[in-house]
């Protein structure tokens, strides 16, 4: 689905990815996980075209075949099928939440004469798959809110099913239950377990490491921009390095 | 009484040009979020290419009328593509597009200068009628018809952006262009669509402006500070702001010489400009509009 290869990143000559490769499968959970600084959020910018790479490559399978997205715009990697979560808030705070479900739905918006013609409304079944991820989310009365107005729980929620409802064949999650209290942050755990059973792809960072390891098919660990091990939670759960780099041994 | 209705007349005619021009402008600002002041050139441009059609070609009105906002739209889509876009792909600040956009007002304007010369251009298409009373004041069938066309596009504007998927992903990439990137909008698109859409309004009031008065070559700077100055006035970046504002300045300008001697038309209008600059700079609704953010 996704090969990462020999991918590097340098900040003025720090290395904050460097020559890193892993795969990530179809219908399964990878978890990247790492200390604070060990290049995880870098890794989600490369991958999503938010930054360039100084090389190496990112092999994605799109509908037209598998292509190197290294150095695509972020639309065009988002169109072919990568939907991400970003650590922090990034909603249309003026559009109202059932706004900004439907403008991630699908690519048709720029289609200018496909639009003024109003040969391309949001049809009955778009909006009523919108409402339904509201509804499976317990937000549905905050559909006409705008996002501004949102607490960061509820952000936190209308985020996750924009990302849903964004054309997609991998998720991409940095962080999604950070800073969430322990009901949303039940109600987030709830939502990835669904989409794990649904056999969705997963990319995930997650500090909270009884919720990756419980929820995650393999675990790649980060440390100083470089993959130290690859394993599935139990392998990683016992392996000595990993302790050595989290818990100081 | 006349004298009252009279000038709330001039001050709803003036307002519904200066909306035409704030209109534009603003759904520029609100997405490209700096001040193309090269707006006043594309309506001042669009005049001429009007004047042209019309009164050297002698082409149909209602073609004529087409055909200038089309290439109006096309030379709003020509500046972006050629001038801003290129910036903006080097990381230019809002500052130096800013100075660009000035670079392409005084170019369009001294390339009128060139080729038409600086004397008044007029285009005799609604001779002058007798007006018709109102009240006790008069209103020709032309400032009906500039009152009406503004409503009529006003009104078109609000649904476009507020009920088409277009609309809808201008006010995304408005509000934040990376995250409409990160949603799969393309920001470069929709500046580009922006610019067109914005340029194809500054046509419709090149149209009403040139039937209205005369042309000549400087013209855009002058509309292009009261189309400014309505949007500061309702808020930058708010397009409802933008045509509250135009409203207002028509009005303040007209009361004002009720007063004052007409000469300071156009004091009053920067006098405004200042004060709102000075003590509510995100004008009358745009503060509710950046709150949200």
């Amino acid at each position: 689905m996704l090969k990462i290869r020999n991918i590097q990143k340098h900040f003025s000559g720090i290395k904050a990815v460097d020559g890193c490769s892993f795969d990530v499968e179809k219908g399964k959970i990878t978890a990247l996980i790492g200390p604070n600084g060990s290049g995880k959020t870098t890794m989600f910018n490369l991958i999503c075209g938010n930054i360039k790479s100084d090389g190496g490559e990112i092999i994605f399978s799109t509908p037209t075949g598998e292509r190197n997205i290294v150095g695509m715009p972020i639309e065009k990697i988002s169109n072919y099928g990568i939907s991400r979560l970003f650590q922090q808030s990034r909603l249309f705070k003026n559009l109202t939440v059932l706004e900004n479900l439907l403008v991630s739905e699908d690519n048709e918006d720029q289609k200018f004469w496909k639009n003024i013609f109003g040969l391309n409304k949001f049809d009955k079944s778009k909006i009523d798959k919108a409402n339904k991820i509201l509804g499976d989310f317990e937000i549905k009365d905050i559909a006409h809110l705008t996002a501004g107005e949102l607490s960061f729980g509820q952000k936190r929620l209308v985020e996750i099913a924009r990302n849903i409802l964004n054309y997609h064949t991998v998720l991409v999650l940095d962080e999604p239950v950070a800073g969430v209290n322990p009901k949303i942050r039940e109600k987030i755990a709830k939502i990835i377990t669904q989409l794990k059973k649904d056999g969705e792809t997963i990319l995930l960072i997650e500090h909270d490491m009884q919720f990756t390891l419980g929820i995650s098919d393999k675990v790649i660990v980060m440390d100083a921009g470089k993959i130290i091990t690859t394993g599935t939670p139990e392998e990683i759960r016992n392996n000595p390095e990993v302790l050595r780099i989290y818990l100081g041994k | 009484m006349d004298i009252f209705v009279q000038l709330l007349i001039n001050g709803l005619i003036a307002g519904a040009i200066y909306s035409l021009v704030a209109c534009g402008f603003s759904l520029i600002y609100s997405t490209n979020k700096f001040i193309h002041f090269a707006h006043g050139g594309v309506i001042i441009v669009s005049s001429y290419i009007f004047y042209t059609l019309f009164s050297i070609l002698h082409l149909e009105f209602y073609l004529s009328c087409i055909l200038a906002i089309l290439l109006a739209g096309l030379v709003g889509y020509l500046i972006n593509q050629f001038i801003y876009k290129p910036f903006r792909k080097r990381k230019a600040s809002n500052s130096i597009l800013l100075i660009a956009s000035f670079g392409v007002l005084i170019f369009l304007e001294s390339m009128l200068l060139i080729i038409f010369g600086a004397n008044v251009q007029t285009i005799d298409y609604i001779p002058n009628a007798q007006g018709l009373s109102v009240l006790g004041a008069i209103i020709t069938p032309l400032q009906i018809v500039i009152i009406i066309s503004s409503i009529i596009l006003l009104i078109f504007f609000y649904f476009f952006m507020k009920k088409t998927r277009i609309g809808k992903a201008m006010r995304a990439v408005s509000d934040n262009p990376d995250v409409a990137e990160i949603v799969g909008i393309s920001a470069s698109k929709i500046y580009a669509w922006t610019f067109t859409i914005g340029s194809m309004v500054a046509g419709i009031a090149a149209i009403l402006i040139s039937l209205e008065q005369n042309i000549e070559p400087s013209m855009g700077s002058s509309l292009m500070i009261k189309g400014f100055t309505a949007a500061v006035i309702g808020g930058l970046g708010s397009v409802p702001g933008a045509i509250f504002g135009a409203f207002l300045l028509g009005f303040a300008e007209n009361f004002g010489i009720w007063y004052l001697p007409s000469g300071y038309k156009d004091a009053i209008a920067f006098v405004l400009l200042f004060l709102f600059l000075l003590f509510r700079p995100n004008g009358i609704l745009g503060l509710k509009y950046n709150n949200q953010k």
